[in-house]
């Protein structure tokens, strides 16, 4: 009896350390969710690449959208983890909103990452735009990157 | 975890804590500066490398004594000549963008005999210490990024220690030269990045490591916003192991602030570029790194970078 009493509690001890691990790994995407953009952080952005939850990618969307109404508004940073979380995940929902990013955004970064993203959503839509990206964006090396994409599609 | 590693990193924490408090430094790099600090594995193992290490220290420090003075800044009777250098300093620093030795040897021997005809001069001292850095910096970029045969490596880690020696003299007589808190940093900076560079395997790590840590921690000190000692401790993060406080993600986060600091300085794109390819980040360390070759089209490493970069995410479909 003993015996199995021992065996009981090791295999709990096993499951408890399973759970608390997972608990640690998880990232609380709520602030994505309810779009309570000045919560989001680094963490959620990276791990939202990881779920195709609608509400999640939604707000990702959302976030994009206020940097580019309000400047100044969104970290550069989290606005680039979005656009990769959006490529990563094929978001074609948030093809309007990556191809404002790519045309508008202050930075050369953002552009850059918006313009792959793009590309990866919706190739054959992302054409025209990619056009007008490589010969007026001010940047050599966003012209460059949609210059290349364009040519290794052909 | 077993107890023992729990109380030693316990004690490093605190330790690290108590520097932190009494230098006054409250920087975000400086803050996670406690995560270098090395785990220690065994408290009788360290004392007896650090005994090994005081010894080897006074045994080479015996030797080199009129060259090296140790301390705070003091008064020389022949003043320092801060603009004599600048042609040199200004070729050093062409070599470096280069990432061509051959140039870096040429004026290290030119700067060792302006150092001999103005032993006192803080510039001189300084640009030949770093000219070691440099080569050494260069090799272990090398080890880095480029797929070399373990001779190689060998030779280079060799190298890396030997040239370590080498500068390390000028650096602690340009600390003693040092005139205001910037010099001081400098020196400090460099004399820690010397230190990095004896680092040949384990338990050169275990006695050089901390070195070169407090050494950049009072470069940081006395020039928090400094770019150069931000990077210098960025590149611990981005070298060392986690167990030695390696943490890819403080390194991207100083690299940034290193080029928010100095857009135009490539190396720090090529820093920022490795850091985002070890954390898996593709896409932006391709961008990184094209911006140092935007920066710099001569620059070999972001070169090669951008294809070793372009065949991993052609490999992998990207991010």
């Amino acid at each position: 009896m003993s015996e199995r009493n021992a065996m009981r509690r090791a295999l709990a001890a096993v499951a408890l350390q399973s759970l608390l691990t997972l608990a640690i790994g998880c990232v609380d995407l709520t602030p994505l969710r309810e779009r309570d953009f000045d919560r989001v952080t680094l963490e959620q952005l990276e791990a939202s690449s990881e779920t195709d939850e609608s509400a999640v990618l939604e707000g990702v969307e959302g976030l994009i959208d206020r940097r580019l109404a309000e400047p100044g508004s969104v970290e550069l940073d989290l606005v680039l983890e979005g656009l990769v979380a959006l490529k990563t995940q094929r978001r074609v929902e948030a093809f309007d909103v990556v191809a404002r990013c790519a045309r508008s955004d202050p930075h050369e970064d953002a552009r850059y990452v918006a313009v792959e993203t793009l590309h990866t959503l919706a190739p054959e839509r992302a054409r025209d735009v990619l056009e007008s990206i490589a010969n007026t964006d001010a940047s050599g090396l966003v012209r460059g990157h949609a210059l290349e994409i364009l040519e290794k599609k052909g | 975890m077993i107890p023992s590693q729990e109380s030693s990193r316990g004690r490093a924490a605190s330790f690290a804590a108590r520097l932190r408090a009494s230098s006054g430094v409250a920087h975000r790099s400086t803050e996670s500066l406690e995560r270098l600090r090395p785990s220690a594995t065994s408290t009788f193992a360290h004392r007896s490398i650090a005994l090994a290490a005081l010894l080897g220290v006074s045994i080479i420090a015996s030797g080199r004594s009129e060259e090296t003075p140790i301390g705070p800044a003091k008064p020389d009777p022949k003043p320092a000549t801060a603009a004599a250098p600048r042609s040199l300093r200004e070729e050093l620093d062409a070599a470096r963008r280069r990432h061509d030795d051959a140039s870096i040897d040429s004026v290290q021997k030119r700067l060792a005999d302006a150092v001999e005809a103005s032993p006192a001069d803080y510039g001189l001292r300084l640009a030949l210490a770093e000219s070691y850095v440099y080569r050494a910096d260069f090799h272990r970029l090398d080890r880095s990024i480029r797929e070399l045969e373990s001779e190689t490596v060998s030779k280079y880690r060799e190298e890396q220690a030997t040239w370590s020696e080498a500068g390390m003299p000028h650096a602690e007589k340009a600390l003693a030269l040092a005139r205001g808190k910037d010099e001081q940093a400098q020196a400090e900076r460099v004399i820690g990045e010397l230190y990095v560079h004896r680092i040949s395997g384990a338990i050169a790590g275990f006695v050089n490591g901390p070195k070169a840590l407090e050494h950049i921690r009072k470069a940081l000190a006395y020039a928090p916003n400094d770019p150069e000692c931000k990077r210098a401790i960025g590149m611990m993060f981005l070298y060392n192991p986690p167990i030695n406080g390696g943490n890819v993600d403080e390194a991207i986060r100083t690299f940034r602030a290193c080029t928010e600091k100095r857009p135009s300085e490539d190396r720090y794109q090529v820093f920022l570029a490795m850091a985002f390819r070890k954390k898996g980040k593709l896409l932006r360390a391709e961008l990184a790194a094209k911006k140092a070759l935007e920066s710099n089209p001569d620059n070999s490493d972001a070169r090669h970078l951008c294809e070793v970069i372009a065949a991993e995410r052609a490999a992998e479909g990207s991010e």
